[in-house]
């Protein structure tokens, strides 16, 4: 499978540096045909994922950086985003979507990250994420 | 409720650059403060432009003695974006006093859940005031982001900004 891109950068904890790596990443997948939903999935899940990691997971300490590494393929996108913090369990976050928590202001972001991608593994720890998002038919 | 605009595009910008690039590139760190506390997931109370006033993001208009909000951002997504939008929507209710308000979002393109979260708080606001709100012109990616999460269910979206003003 033919490998169009593979980087792996450490970005300080920032959200602007959070929102090149996306910019740079959506951008490719377009320029390699990615459908229109795709992208967006993929920049929302990769925002969610990203603001998580430096806004979370580092506290916007600016001592800590955000490791992202990046895979995409003809058919395939692979990013594995990890984030300095203590982690968090999975089950310790609420479902947004109950109706006691409906009204929630928060809490969205993985449910989103699940909704729009094709896989989303977190690590034990919780400090580690992987997304794929497989591309699309038709 | 149909959202609007099935053909509208999404628009990558003129910043992206498609730079190649491999191997790691090592990040300066900064005199971090190590006391600083890691938020848990999902409800974060302090953003690092919290304080600032920042520029209208929103277009304000009045139809008919109703309040038309209109985002300018196709994206919203920026921290300093949002924080900034959710002050302006806050100060319709808290500071105007407006009592019917719609939010017509046709120029967006991306929203994350910081963004619903502001939307959220407008919402519950908007009950306390005992003001009415409803969203209108969503496109159908957008849209899909409110049934996913249900907020389909708590908010009042209607296609046509007409729609919305209707009865309001």
């Amino acid at each position: 499978m033919p490998v169009h891109e593979q980087f792996e950068i450490l970005i300080p904890s920032d959200t602007d540096a959070g929102q090149a790596v996306q910019e740079r990443i959506a951008s490719r997948l377009e320029s390699l045909e990615f459908s229109m939903r795709d992208v967006f999935g993929v920049r929302l899940a990769l925002e969610e994922a990203l603001v998580n990691a430096i806004k979370h997971g580092n506290g916007l300490d600016p001592a800590k950086s955000v490791r992202v590494n990046c895979l995409i393929e003809d058919d395939l996108l692979r990013v594995e985003i990890e984030d300095q913090g203590s982690g968090f369990l999975m089950e310790d976050v609420p479902d947004p979507t109950a109706d006691e928590n409906l009204e929630r202001p928060c809490g969205r972001g993985i449910m989103l990250m699940r909704s729009f991608m094709t896989k989303v593994e977190y690590n034990a720890a919780g400090n580690r994420v992987v997304l794929e998002k497989q591309r699309s038919g038709g | 409720m149909p959202p609007l605009d099935a053909s509208s595009k999404i628009d990558c910008g003129s910043i992206c650059q498609p730079v190649m690039y491999g191997g790691v590139t090592a990040v300066a760190a900064g005199q971090g403060d190590e006391s600083g506390t890691i938020q848990g997931r999902g409800c974060t109370s302090q953003g690092k432009h919290e304080m600032s006033s920042g520029q209208r993001r929103l277009d304000i208009e009045e139809v008919g003695g109703v309040t038309v909000a209109k985002f300018v951002d196709k994206k919203i997504l920026d921290e300093t974006n949002i924080q900034n939008i959710g002050n302006q929507l806050f100060a319709l209710v808290d500071e105007d006093g407006r009592k019917k308000i719609v939010l017509d979002f046709s120029i967006v393109e991306y929203l994350s859940s910081a963004a619903l979260g502001k939307l959220i708080t407008m919402d519950k606001k908007v009950k306390a005031a005992k003001a009415k709100l409803r969203l209108c012109c969503i496109r159908p990616e957008i849209y899909e982001v409110f049934e996913i999460t249900r907020l389909n269910k708590i908010f009042d979206i209607k296609s046509t900004q007409e729609e919305a003003l209707e009865g309001l």
